[in-house]
């Protein structure tokens, strides 16, 4: 985290913080999720808070302007109109930000993180199970991580499918869904020899995702599939080691197992938060049959309880950048280890 | 026209030392089917092999024709196309599987897709092949694996290796001589063009095997050919501004179209 970040008069009507989300819209769907519950975690702690795509920003002056991430609000609007709009919103936010939800040793870091270098926004929030502090701050950008807990109303509410956990009405075995590659085809022909030949296969080419009009799932098609599917398994696209944490999310919501898969040699790291649906590729297919539904449905449900909320991290981020905020009772805002270690049931 | 069944396909030209693997799958594929109460049979049609096949498919009717096992010899080597249309023909069931000789289906699932065909109204329905290396038991590749687009006027990326509804190829004129090596291409785009529905179901389908000298390797002139495929479908490159009902259109069955 940062230490110099840009001075501004802060405040806006009534004094409350002003916060400007800017999505990008028609592209990659899950950037969009991320600002929409970041809107949501920000007018829980009190801030005036506007969510929209870039050409729709109103005139005014934010404290904090987060643009869900740079690269992908550049490829919604186009490189050059969307260049000159973010200058100007940068002359006009006390704090701008790139939200990055991807793992920063690959390539897809890059994408994120370049372009938002070239327009001078130096500030990255990363939102994910684990802090990557040590590659971003590496390359020079200011960083603040945020777990990506379930917002309090989530967990009020709880995960859309409802009801006690149950295999009934989940007539899909598994289903495997993301970019194809070599190892997940790999995965995908164990999954199909030695679990369930009827799993739901579906590996596309890399492409742009657009919410129409492109070979890619949208949210409300992973929703359908994924509230017949009993366990979600995925591995990564890359060599790296990195926790997934919109798919934990998704599972959690629509009622299913979320597994991820990775290789004999990957180090975990201590503490792991959701370590317990995490499987070596050796192990996956022997564990798939002989897992107990609805006892690790269960403890994904608890697991989410026992984290930290997604406001806490919001909290901390609005703290560190001096942004006068709401106190929501119950948060642990303070206590840094709760992204590392779950707090006692 | 025959019953709402399957007839899974398998056009052979000397491939006699994959036909046992290719016919026990199709064979196993029968059975479940009829375990769901859906009439199936393995129509093979030897295209004047010049190998052993023959005296082994002989034997194997034999042993397994009430099983739903039958092969039909074609004396003169007519070609893939020609084979197929054989096929197309002879089947006794609505829905026909069109399967190379070296391919091997996935018996459990078929009847999904069988579902997933009926319920659409689709020409063909399609899933993820998954590909092996000669002598690897573990898929490295994958195809068959997204819906149409406007890209398949560029290249193909999927198999002849699908599920159609044998009246609907029939009524296009079934399979063209016209493009030796790329007649599944060419019935793709056909299919497409003629405002026929082809649905992908993101299930697998089956297992395709990388040989050595296949067909699509070592046939002459390929380049050629597909410089003519794209005459014929796209001469203009406007495809992709028109409308296709075969566009995007992905089915699971339970859960609908996605």
């Amino acid at each position: 985290m940062g230490n110099d970040a840009p001075s501004f008069e802060k405040g806006g009507p009534h004094g409350r913080c002003r916060v400007l989300l800017v999505i990008p819209g028609k592209v990659n769907f899950f950037y969009n999720l991320y600002a929409r519950w970041m809107a949501e975690g920000f007018q829980r702690l009190g801030a005036h808070v506007h969510l929209c795509e870039l050409p729709d920003v109103p005139d005014g002056v934010y404290d904090l302007c987060i643009v869900s991430c740079v690269g992908e609000v550049l490829h919604a609007v186009g490189r050059d109109e969307g260049r000159r709009r973010l200058r100007d919103l940068r002359s006009a936010s006390g704090v701008m930000m790139n939200l990055m939800a991807e793992c920063a040793k690959t390539r897809w870091f890059r994408n994120v993180v370049d372009p938002g270098r070239e327009l001078g926004i130096e500030d990255i929030v990363d939102v994910g199970f684990l802090p990557q502090d040590d590659v971003v701050a590496r390359e020079g950008f200011r960083y603040h991580h945020v777990f990506d807990g379930l917002l309090v109303t989530q967990l009020q509410q709880g995960p859309a499918a409802g009801g006690p956990p149950s295999l009934a009405d989940r007539p899909i075995p598994w289903a495997h869904i993301g970019m194809h590659t070599k190892g997940r085809v790999a995965l995908t022909d164990r999954l199909i020899g030695h679990v369930a030949p009827n799993g739901f296969v579906y590996l596309s080419e890399v492409s742009p995702i657009k919410e129409k009009g492109s070979p890619h799932l949208n949210p409300d098609h992973m929703r359908r599939v994924l509230r017949r599917t009993a366990y979600y398994v995925w591995c990564a696209h890359h060599d790296h080691f990195f926790m997934e944490s919109l798919r934990f999310k998704t599972a959690w919501a629509t009622g299913c197992v979320p597994i991820k898969v990775v290789d004999e040699q990957s180090a975990l790291p201590a503490d792991l938060a959701f370590a317990s649906f995490v499987l070596r590729e050796g192990q996956v297919t022997d564990v798939l049959n002989s897992m107990d539904f609805v006892a690790a449905r269960q403890a994904l449900l608890d697991e989410y309880q026992r984290r930290p909320r997604f406001e806490a991290g919001l909290a901390r981020l609005m703290d560190a950048y001096g942004l006068d905020r709401r106190d929501l009772p119950g948060l642990a805002v303070d206590r840094q280890e709760d992204t590392q270690a779950p707090r006692a049931a | 026209m025959g019953q709402d069944g399957i007839t899974i396909a398998i056009p052979n030209w000397n491939h006699e030392a994959f036909l046992p693997r290719s016919i026990q799958s199709g064979l196993e594929a029968v059975a479940c089917c009829r375990d769901r109460g859906i009439e199936a049979e393995v129509l093979v049609i030897d295209d004047g092999s010049r190998d052993g096949s023959l005296g082994l498919l002989r034997t194997l009717e034999a042993l397994y024709a009430d099983r739903g096992l039958r092969v039909h010899r074609q004396e003169k080597n007519g070609g893939l196309a020609a084979a197929r249309n054989a096929a197309l023909l002879m089947a006794r069931q609505r829905h026909i599987v069109l399967m190379d000789a070296d391919n091997e289906i996935i018996p459990d699932n078929l009847h999904l897709f069988h579902q997933a065909i009926r319920e659409t109204g689709a020409a063909g329905a399609y899933g993820n092949l998954l590909i092996r290396k000669a002598g690897h038991d573990v898929a490295w590749r994958i195809c068959s694996n997204e819906s149409i687009q406007a890209k398949i006027f560029d290249m193909n990326y999927v198999d002849a290796f699908a599920i159609f509804d044998r009246l609907q190829l029939l009524d296009v004129g079934g399979y063209s001589n016209a493009l030796p090596a790329w007649e599944d291409w060419e019935m793709w785009l056909h299919l497409a063009c003629s405002g026929r529905a082809i649905v992908f179901v993101p299930l697998a389908f089956g297992y395709y095997y990388e040989l050595p000298n296949s067909m699509i390797r070592s046939h002459d002139g390929a380049e050629t050919h597909l410089a003519r495929c794209q005459r014929m479908f796209n001469q203009v490159g406007a495809r992709a501004d028109a409308p296709l009902n075969a566009c995007l259109m992905r089915y699971f069955p339970g859960v609908g179209l996605l």
